[in-house]
């Protein structure tokens, strides 16, 4: 974890840093989904599904720590999320 | 790219799972249930699209938007709160585990409006399959809200006198990542149930 | 560094070998028997004339299908007590957890009983009205399926003996402990049950059979390999050997884990 860095300044900016990007991405998401920037195209919706799982690697890779995870831990956890994302923007893609 | 991550880890230390190993076990049974419940989203979605955009229609985006921002918010708050531990600041760590907490009171009552302005139009599981998913599977994700709230506030006693037990830090951290995992199903749901039509 | 019993004592492994042998039967009996009984997945809360049909088709091998799941079934006493066995030496709540376990266990298993027998009547009649076979069918799978309360009890006493445990060579790994929470709170989805007689969350559907299922089941397979392992050490207890097994669970800062590949 970054316990293992033991640099909690760098930890706070890791935080404050992600954070912010995990919020101007998901307002744009919105933005994108709600006043249809790109009109209702399945391309503006398959990009906002995308961008949730661009999101949700941040999560997981910066909060959760996996970067610095074991590689059992890092490859299962990376696995799922790629599994998750394909289900999700396939299954969206292909219906 | 992980050996640039490593660059700041003495060579000697070998990485860990984050927290207790074991929870892990828990973590990742959780998200995949969930990565079926999310298949199953939208797998029905496919099948019934006018269903779920009238569905949609009347869900509040705003209100999705907040319940997302604040479990984000809540996030930084835990992740926060183990720098501060890693400073030896343990009473400032529990401050940040009540703030956290604090985002999963917010997101209840949020939902708790939400439920109410979709029940006042009539909606319910049995309604069709656009509410039944959504009561499901966002009041499955609720529950999980109350859990993750509780584990903090479960920690955050023993997070202010300074994690002395020899499985304090494994389980606060542990503790944080569950938190994480709530936030991050969200970051899914919102655009499955409230923007992608 | 395993013992866990005084080395006076010349423990016997019998015991262990109960427990592994009940687990292996439990789960070769009703996989069996569901397969034979055409319970995979079994037939859903529908129309009465559909649910009618069921009973009207392959009499025989279902007939032998329900009373094979019975006996598997029925193995959920033996697997519970064999659990119980373990878990009642964790300090302090070990016997409360393993009494509670044990219960469930008997719950479980009693379930099994009762409920399939209700197939056993639809299939020993064919000539009720169609309502009568759907009234069977609804009483046995919303028993079976939708009562996940016995389930979540045995997995969740297991979960907190395992993880209540101080001593740094533990009952079972810790991340069995966690499994088996997850394995009770997960069975929370069997409470949409009740509500739906079609979709994902019926007792036949995507989330209430193959999920809940998929997990449920797990569980035993976990807990099985988990009786099989404490059986070995024991083995090598009991010939006297002192040097670590090789499948023993290591221990750092005092939180043990167990070795993933080799416990799963």
């Amino acid at each position: 974890m970054a316990l293992i860095e033991n640099r909690p300044n760098a930890l706070k900016s890791v935080a404050i840093a992600v954070g912010v990007a995990l919020a101007a991405l998901t307002v744009g998401s919105y933005v994108l989904g709600v006043d249809h920037l790109l009109g209702f195209s399945r391309m503006a919706m398959a990009i906002v599904l995308v961008v949730a799982f661009v999101k949700v690697w941040l999560v997981v890779y910066y909060f959760m720590d996996i970067r610095h995870a074991p590689r059992w831990l890092f490859l299962i956890v990376h696995g799922w999320l790629l599994l998750s994302g394909a289900v999700v923007v396939g299954l969206y893609v292909g219906l | 790219m992980t050996q640039q991550m490593t660059r700041n880890v003495p060579a000697a230390m070998p990485r860990r799972a984050p927290g207790e190993p074991g929870v892990w076990a828990f973590i990742l049974t959780e998200m995949m249930i969930f990565t079926a419940l999310f298949g199953l989203i939208v797998w029905n979605r496919g099948h019934h699209p006018e269903v779920f955009a009238e569905g949609q229609s009347l869900l509040s985006q705003p209100l999705g938007l907040i319940n997302t921002v604040v479990l984000i918010m809540g996030s930084v708050s835990v992740v926060l709160a183990i720098g501060a531990t890693q400073a030896d600041r343990y009473r400032n760590a529990s401050r940040w585990l009540t703030v956290a907490m604090v985002c999963g009171v917010v997101f209840v009552a949020v939902k708790g409006v939400e439920y109410g302005l979709v029940r006042h139009h009539g909606a319910w599981i049995h309604t069709n399959v656009f509410w039944m998913l959504f009561f499901a599977v966002t009041g499955a994700h609720l529950i999980h809200v109350f859990v993750g709230t509780a584990v903090l506030g479960l920690i955050r006693p023993r997070t202010a006198r300074g994690l002395l037990g020899a499985r304090d830090n494994d389980l606060f951290v542990s503790a944080t990542c569950y938190w994480h995992m709530v936030d991050l199903l969200w970051l899914v749901l919102f655009p499955l149930f409230y923007l992608v039509n | 560094m395993t013992v866990t019993t005084s080395p006076s004592v010349t423990k016997s492994t019998a015991p262990g070998l109960f427990g592994v042998a009940a687990g292996g039967a439990l789960l070769n009996f009703i996989g069996i028997g569901f397969l034979l009984g055409g319970f995979i997945p079994p037939p859903g809360p529908g129309a009465a004339d559909v649910t009618a049909a069921y009973f009207h088709h392959d009499v025989d091998l279902k007939r032998l299908g329900v009373i094979l799941t019975i006996v598997g079934g029925t193995m959920f006493l033996p697997f519970g007590a064999a659990i119980a066995d373990r878990i009642r030496h964790v300090r302090g709540i070990g016997p409360i957890a393993a009494m509670t376990e044990f219960g469930a266990a008997i719950v479980a298993a009693t379930l099994m009983m009762t409920f399939l027998t209700m197939i056993l009547v639809g299939l020993l009649r064919p000539d009720m009205p169609d309502s009568i076979y759907q009234v069977l069918n609804h009483l046995c799978w919303l028993g079976l399926i939708g009562l996940w309360q016995p389930g979540a009890l045995q997995a969740g006493t297991t979960a907190w003996a395992i993880l209540a445990d101080p001593s740094p060579t533990p009952v079972f790994p810790r991340w069995v402990g966690w499994y088996s929470l997850c394995m009770a709170f997960g069975s929370l989805t069997g409470s949409l049950i009740p509500f739906f007689v079609s979709g994902p969350f019926a007792w036949n559907g995507f989330i209430g059979f193959w999920v809940a299922g998929a997990i449920f089941f797990a569980w035993y397979i976990i807990m099985l390999v988990q009786l099989y392992l404490a059986y070995r050490r024991d083995r090598v207890e009991a010939a006297g050997v002192t040097s670590d097994p090789p499948t023993s669970t290591f221990s750092s800062n005092g939180v043990t884990r167990g070795v993933e590949g080799a416990a799963k």
